[in-house]
């Protein structure tokens, strides 16, 4: 193999080559190594299986397949992509970015219904992957594929398995991307002339007097002063339209029969929306993000029957921002700034400023300095295989442990800054007041998060063929150990840091008689020391049938019916992840006030009972039904069809209802009594025309919904059952039911009202539900609740992703959508005038006695209004849309211009990501109506295989 | 090769081994920690005597409204459909015929209106209602492990467990004169099956907590030293013991039937005897006597300093006498037992103060943070003059109002803050009349609470009295049930009301018949233990609160005007006497409901007519 000298000076990093070369010239024995698979085989818990003879239902992506998706977290990279998995995710803030996932939904109403995520085998964290390193991504969706993952399956597994070599020449991949991203949406807040005149209108409804005269109104309007009539966009004076963006990515893989690997380093960059404070302000700084990613897999034969397996993997990240790490926290301050209220800067150059507000957006960014956060991971494994032929064929042995750690650490200097308002003196010179404090920059490192996991396993596999039969045995041993800040209530210092420990023993019996009949049976017998002695360990078994039903006689000879597969599954897996006080089983005495003795009053420090523990705690359990159908037409079509039915139980729930007071507990504990349900069905087709073709096309759609319902919460009794959540779904919204808007006072009069507000036309009516009796009562109020739209997780999921490649040209969409899902319209962004906040577009439509009829928005008031911004349906939307989340179009060199040139592969490409949005909310993207925004990306990138 | 194998196996082998074996089961136990868990508490004296602090914050009963942040430990008190229980700070003076709330959102307006439910009765009066079972639960944990404390000798166990005894029983009593019988818990609950306890009989409960004062009274010791003040001794055993029999010897549960019936006799025994016995009279008499002569024998007995009996002031002047010292000063010789969660000294802004003065935009410079209820003209009519003939006061007003209130029982102006009276040091002459801040709209009943203030307040921070038992509560309910007992008072009766009479300079009783004596000595106990939450429980097992002006019927205020402007205080005020109110009482409510909450989990029977 050789290179041109003109790649040496290019990519300077391919000196590693010539390493790679030296070994791969010093192992040239042809020493025969048992490897190659003749059908396509698939990952799953622990092993990997033959697609025909997997029973569980499992939704599986190549990591080749979602590298396409621009984004710079790999939770952004998985919309649409998986039937089953859903994506949950707001803004896009650069470092911050992690998306929640679900498995089928949410299963639970206890502590976490986030799935399981392994990286070879070991429990670890996916968000600092990026998809060049990874093989390929699973989601283990039913019993059969989690209960070997014992008490930590029942939300589901997302199965990541990384990059290794293969016996084949060196392969090097360059990869570099670079582009620009843009905010999906902003909200869309009026200028300073119409927040003016509509705060007037709020003073009159209110029966105040008008605030800024008819002069006022017209200094806004021409904007011709603005020092005391300012019209601020503070968008426009933080926010860049554009930001940059770029990957680059390197990779070798390669080997022979000794050594295989795959190596890769990975740099990313991606600037903040804010514009370049750092460059206008030394004691600022630019938002920027960078993450430096690598992986060293290495396979090496030690012998013909040993194998070690080494993979290490992690990233270095940096971040940056002016002011505060998150933009959160300055983009909602925007939301509630006036346009009008005070200037960017003052004409004498200082910062504009005023008491109503905390501080001046732009001068937040410019001179509170900045702060940064340093991140590391580093994942690693060794992993050893012994073939044990020489007992009985097909027989092997393995050991592995795992090292994996998380830091993040933050490293800020901040400071405090003066703003000024300004007024017209007397004499008709310019009044300045300070505001704030000017102080020096002040460091801190605080530690951010971080999380250590340490595990060992043992595994023992035995595969046997007699005559048609096929028997495969798998026995798995599980330790580990991982110190991880879960989030639990941080009442608990004197327990916070041990580690979670579990030990597990898993095994997996498949019997395949003649291709056709299948039977699997695969359980855990798992112990974690979050649970009482005695009653820590739980087994979770799970059996699974299939029939491939064509090959069966009547079917083999289908010219229609390629392949046809049912599946049937059933069995229990558990949730150990629930929350609550860490050691839950173990009563504590915590200290409390004093009592008082003697005529001197001396303090006696007491100690009492805390909280009533749950001593039999047990973790959630989960009984998981599915039944699946695979069928393959005409060799062009793959249809899968799943349907599930999942219940869960022993979900941690207050005891409140049931357990009488008399006890004398100091707080009644959460109890193992809650039920939930869920069930659903994904359903995907996939069409791929005949690959000999020059014209290339594949098409591929699911659709994926999934319900839940809460069984039984231990909810307290009580008189309105409107307020009941039991029979709703997880995460179901309760508040008030609105019913349009009053229009007149005799129907004010004559309707129910909520008690201690004046009630005015134009103002939300409400429906009224309930009553201190569970009657209507006439009054409005909390007792009026009722289950009012649709949970923020979405019942639906669809995607859609279809390509063509032609002589060179490729064109990929991939497009995700959702629906049965509600999203909430609130804060000072969308509730004019909320606390001095500002006032969006939308309430321009708002009711007054001219547009009583076609209003959609509540009259304006500049009160704190208690009615009309309560939570009731009036505010929900629905949150259903359709993105675009990938178009990219590409073209690949033909051969023999690459072979000129020694290339293997080489190709162009033009990227979009989140192109565009179809949905129903006009006030932003459905997916981020609060806090940083939602990005678009548009990128050019190139891809060169060097051979 | 060979010797790769057998590595590997080996490794296999005996992680797989190991798996079976203790060693790895052990690897999941919880590591130590530096939590405190109950074999700590029980490990060492010092620790029990922590454990034990915590009986008394959760156990002891107060004449103030609980409030959380006194307890210390967060309570947990689940929050009830009337609003969150623990968080209400005012008297219950004015759900009684003693006072009147200006703010109508006071809780106590719920009494006055009848709009008491199970959904809001623990916001309304019985905060303590799951603190009690708390506090009984810390007795019991106390009682069954006190003897594993390896550092304390055998007299100190007995006296735990004579105080965790003690205060379960206090518990059980304040349960039991609001709702009747009751789940008795007289154990560590564990399981599931008892925490489907149903109500015992009334007879029952009394049983019961008698049966643990008497134990108290053989282990705790007969008095406890100074710097022990505030622990239970026998002394306060005895006067519990008492109280509940005088209690359970009253109309209320001494009876056939309750006031609204079950429907079944077996149920009417859940919250009465189900006949009535006049010898439970003689039990409370002689319960009482039992702690007259505990207390002769240790050094407890009526403030009576002879000179302060009529206390002597000028204008402006405190007024010290001795009914004053005894509500005043902490630990004096006549409080048996006192409370003592709060901290050590607690100034004017602070609990309990801050809602016995009014607030300052009704009496300036008062420095109260909320407002106390005004005392009704109901309750000052209860007032004899100082030669112990009734007071007569003009329906129709008159303009001799400060001469009326100058004539009244010396206790008079030691309980109540009259217009032109002293509040406190920084309100030397208070102004109550139409025009001042402090109006018939403002003070509706005419004037303010003046006990429980002291005087130094504005300038120094000063411990509070908290009573729970007194002396001369004992010398009443002594009378009182001397006087039931038998056909006409006997002279013990007498004896025991002229000395607390005495004490505050009011002419002794004498040639009373039964029924005669019967009213001089309820009136005797709501003059002499004024705001300090005997009434409401008192009006309900005497059956009077249907009675005209006492929890239903008309409430009567004074309107006051100035007769004249002269400095630095006008010398004449003309009084008018106006009903502010009329009460609805409902006949059930002389049992409590149960909350809410409670009764739909199952096992708790609702009370009669709720």
């Amino acid at each position: 193999m050789k290179l041109t000298t003109a790649f040496y000076k290019i990519l300077p990093a391919i000196a590693l080559l010539a390493f790679a070369n030296t070994v791969n010239a010093q192992n040239g024995d042809t020493d025969s190594i048992t490897v190659i698979i003749a059908t396509p085989e698939k990952y799953i818990g622990f092993g990997k299986q033959k697609e025909s003879k997997i029973t569980s239902a499992i939704s599986t992506i190549k990591g080749t397949a979602f590298r396409n998706g621009f984004t710079n977290n790999i939770g952004n990279s998985l919309y649409g992509r998986l039937p089953g998995l859903t994506v949950n995710q707001g803004g896009n803030e650069p470092g911050a970015n992690s998306a929640n996932l679900y498995i089928r939904g949410a299963n639970t109403f206890g502590f976490s219904a986030a799935p399981l995520v392994i990286i070879d085998g070991f429990l670890s964290d996916y968000s600092e992957l990026v998809p060049e390193e990874i093989e390929e991504l699973s989601v283990l969706k039913d019993a059969a594929a989690t209960a070997i993952y014992g008490m930590r399956g029942a939300n589901g597994v997302l199965l990541i398995t990384t990059k290794q070599g293969k016996v084949q020449p060196l392969a090097v991949n360059f990869n570099a991307q670079y582009g620009f991203q843009n905010a999906t949406s902003l909200p869309n807040f009026l200028n300073a002339y119409d927040y003016a005149r509509l705060y007037n209108e709020a003073l009159v409804n209110d029966g105040r007097p008008a605030l800024y005269t008819q002069t006022d109104l017209d200094l806004y309007q021409n904007g011709s002063d603005p020092t005391f009539h300012p019209n601020v966009n503070w968008y426009n004076q933080v926010l860049r339209n554009t930001t940059p963006l770029s990957n680059y990515n390197l990779n070798f893989k390669g080997g022979n029969n000794t050594v295989r690997f795959f190596a890769m380093l990975n740099a990313l960059t991606s600037d903040g929306l804010y514009k370049k404070f750092g460059d206008e302000n030394p004691e600022s700084s630019n938002s920027i993000y960078s993450r430096y990613n690598f992986r060293a897999n290495v396979d090496v034969s030690l012998n013909k029957r040993l194998t070690a397996q080494l993979n290490i993997g992690g990233s270095i990240e940096q971040k940056k921002n002016p002011g505060d790490l998150y933009a959160g926290s300055n983009l909602s301050l925007i939301d509630r700034i006036a346009p009008n209220a005070f200037p960017a800067y003052n004409p004498n150059g200082s910062f504009g400023g005023n008491s109503t507000y905390t501080g001046n957006p732009l001068a937040n960014l410019l001179t509170t300095g900045f702060s940064t956060s340093n991140g590391t991971t580093l994942q690693s494994s060794l992993r050893m295989t012994q073939l044990l032929d020489f007992i009985t064929p097909g027989l092997s042995t393995g050991v592995a442990v795992s090292f994996n750690n998380y830091f993040l650490g933050g490293s800020n200097k901040r400071r405090g800054y003066q703003r000024f308002s300004v007024a017209k003196g007397v004499l008709g010179d310019t009044v300045y007041t300070a505001f704030g404090q000017k102080t020096s920059l002040t460091p801190e490192e605080p530690v951010l998060s971080q999380y250590r996991n340490y595990a060992v396993q043992g595994s023992l596999n035995y595969d046997k063929a007699v005559g048609k039969s096929l028997f495969s045995g798998m026995l798995i041993y599980n330790t580990d150990n991982f110190t991880i800040n879960r989030g639990y209530p941080n009442t608990d210092v004197a327990n916070q840091n041990f580690p979670y420990k579990t030990n597990s023993l898993g095994t997996r019996l498949t019997y395949a008689n003649n291709e056709k009949y299948i039977v699997e049976f695969s359980a855990s017998y798992m112990g974690a020391e979050s649970f009482p002695k005695g009653s820590r360990n739980g087994f979770f078994p799970a059996a699974s049938l299939g029939w491939v039903a064509s090959n069966e006689s009547f079917l083999n000879e289908s010219k229609l019916i390629d392949f046809l597969k049912l599946r049937v599954s059933y069995g229990l897996v558990g949730n150990e992840n629930i929350g609550g006080q860490r050691f839950a089983f173990a009563q504590r005495y915590p200290p409390g006030a004093s009592y008082y003795l003697g005529t001197g009053n001396i303090a006696v420090g007491s100690l009492g009972e805390g909280r009533r523990v749950n001593s039999g705690v047990t973790w959630e359990k989960e009984k998981k039904a599915n039944i699946g159908i695979e069928l393959n037409l005409a060799k062009k079509i793959a249809i899968v069809l799943d349907v599930f039915k999942n219940n869960r139980y022993d979900i941690l729930a207050s005891a409140n209802g049931t357990l009488p007071l008399f006890l004398g507990f100091n707080g009644l504990p959460d109890l193992n009594i809650g039920k939930a349900s869920n069930k659903g069905f994904e359903f995907s087709v996939k069409y791929n025309n005949d690959t000999k073709r020059p014209f290339q096309f594949f098409a591929e759609t699911f659709v994926a919904y999934a319900t839940s319902k809460i069984e039984f919460n231990g909810e307290p009794l009580q008189p309105n059952t409107n307020l009941y959540k039991t029979g709703f779904a997880i995460g179901q919204p309760f508040g008030l039911e609105a019913i349009g808007l009053f229009q007149t006072d005799a129907e004010i009069a004559a309707s129910p009202k909520p008690i201690g507000i004046t009630i005015k036309p134009g103002d939300i009516k409400y429906r009224d539900i309930g009553g201190p009796t569970g009657v209507p009562d006439g009054i409005i109020d909390g007792n009026d609740a009722t289950a009012i739209g649709k949970t923020s997780i979405p019942e639906w999921n669809f995607g859609f992703n279809t390509g063509v490649n032609y002589k060179g040209f490729d064109v990929n969409l991939v497009f995700q959508g959702v629906t049965g899902v509600t999203q909430y319209l609130s804060g000072s962004r969308y509730h004019a005038f909320q606390n001095n906040g500002q006032i969006n577009e939308m309430a321009l439509n708002r009711w007054t006695v001219q547009t009583a009829g076609s209003a959609t928005y509540p009259r304006l008031s500049a009160d704190n209004n208690l009615n009309n911004y309560r939570f009731s349906s009036f505010w929900q939307q629905d949150g259903s849309f359709v993105k675009l989340r990938v178009a990219e179009i590409g073209y690949s060199f033909s051969d023999k211009l690459l072979k000129s040139i020694r290339l293997a592969q080489a190709r162009v490409f033009l990227n979009a990501t989140n192109l565009f949005t179809l949905d129903k909310i006009k006030e932003g993207d459905a997916e981020a109506l609060y806090g940083y925004p939602q990005i678009r990306t548009i990128s050019l990138g190139i891809k060169l295989n060097l051979q | 090769m060979k010797k790769y194998f057998q590595i590997i196996s080996a490794v296999f082998i005996s992680t797989l081994l190991l798996f079976s074996c203790k060693k790895i089961e052990n690897y999941l136990d919880k590591p130590p920690g530096v939590d405190i868990n109950e074999n700590v508490v029980f490990s060492a004296k010092i620790e029990t005597e922590k454990y034990v602090s915590t009986l008394y914050q959760f156990g002891m009963t107060s004449i103030f409204p609980l409030r959380a942040a006194e307890i210390g430990f967060s309570p947990g008190l689940p929050s009830t459909g009337g609003g969150s229980a623990g968080t209400s700070n005012t008297s219950y003076v004015g759900a009684t015929d003693e006072g009147e709330h200006s703010e109508s959102f006071s809780t106590t307006q719920n009494w006055n209106n009848g709009n008491i439910t199970p959904l809001n009765i623990v916001a309304a009066e019985d905060l303590r209602y799951f603190l009690r079972w708390q506090a009984i639960r810390v007795a019991n944990i106390l009682l069954e492990r006190v003897d594993e404390v390896p550092d304390a000798d055998a007299t100190y166990k007995e006296m735990v467990k004579g105080e965790a005894l003690f205060i379960r029983a206090l518990n059980n009593f304040e349960t039991f004169k609001r709702y009747g019988g009751f789940p008795i818990v007289d154990k560590r609950l564990v399981t599931l099956e008892e925490s489907k306890l149903p109500r015992n009989t009334l007879e029952e409960c009394v049983n019961a907590i008698i049966k643990d004062c008497d134990d108290a009274v053989a282990k705790l010791p007969a008095n406890q030293p100074s710097n022990f003040a505030g622990r239970a001794h026998k002394g306060a055993a005895l006067a519990l013991k008492a109280r509940t029999l005088l209690y359970a010897a009253s109309p209320l549960f001494n009876a056939t039937a309750p006031p609204v019936s079950f429907g079944s006799t077996e149920d009417n025994k859940l919250v009465c005897y189900g006949n009535v016995d006049n010898n439970r009279w003689k039990l409370a008499a002689d319960a009482e006597k039992a702690v007259l002569d505990w207390a002769q024998a240790n050094g407890y007995g009526l403030i009576d300093v002879p000179a302060n009996r009529i206390p002597v002031f000028a204008a402006g002047g405190i007024v010290n006498g001795n009914y004053r010292t005894a509500w005043q000063q902490p630990n004096n010789a006549e409080v048996i037992l006192a409370s003592n969660i709060w901290t050590s000294a607690r100034s004017l802004g602070q609990f309990p103060w801050q809602f016995i003065l009014p607030r300052s935009n009704y009496v300036p410079n008062a420095g109260g943070g909320w407002t106390p209820p005004s005392v009704t003209f109901n309750f000052v009519r209860k007032y004899e003059k100082r030669d112990g003939t009734t007071q007569t006061w003009n329906t129709a007003g008159g303009n001799d109002l400060l001469q009326k209130y100058n004539e009244l029982d010396p206790r008079f102006c030691q309980t109540v803050c009259y217009v032109g009276a002293r509040l406190h040091a920084n309100v030397t002459r208070i102004q109550i009349w139409q025009g001042s801040a402090s109006d018939k709209v403002a003070c509706k009943g005419g004037s303010w609470m003046l006990k429980f203030l002291p005087d130094a307040l504005p300038t120094a921070s000063q411990f509070v009295n908290c009573p729970i038992f007194r002396v001369n509560e004992v010398l009443l309910s002594y009378a009182e049930a001397l006087n039931e007992f038998n056909g006409t008072p006997p002279p013990e009766a007498y004896d025991a009301v002229n000395k607390v009479r005495a004490r505050s300079g009011m002419p002794p009783l004498s040639g009373l018949t039964k029924e005669q004596f019967r009213q001089k000595v309820r009136n005797e106990r709501d003059i002499e233990m004024a705001f300090e939450d005997y009434r409401l429980c008192d009006i309900r097992r005497w059956l009077i609160a249907e009675e005209d002006g006492v929890m239903a019927g008309n409430m009567w205020g004074l309107e006051i005007n100035r007769l004249n402007t002269v400095t630095p205080f006008p010398t004449a005020f003309s009084y008018l006497p106006f009903v502010f109110e009329t009460r609805t009482f409902q006949k059930r409510l002389y049992l409590y409901p149960f909350d809410n909450n409670e009764v739909l989990k199952g096992n708790l029977k609702q009370n009669p007519g709720w």
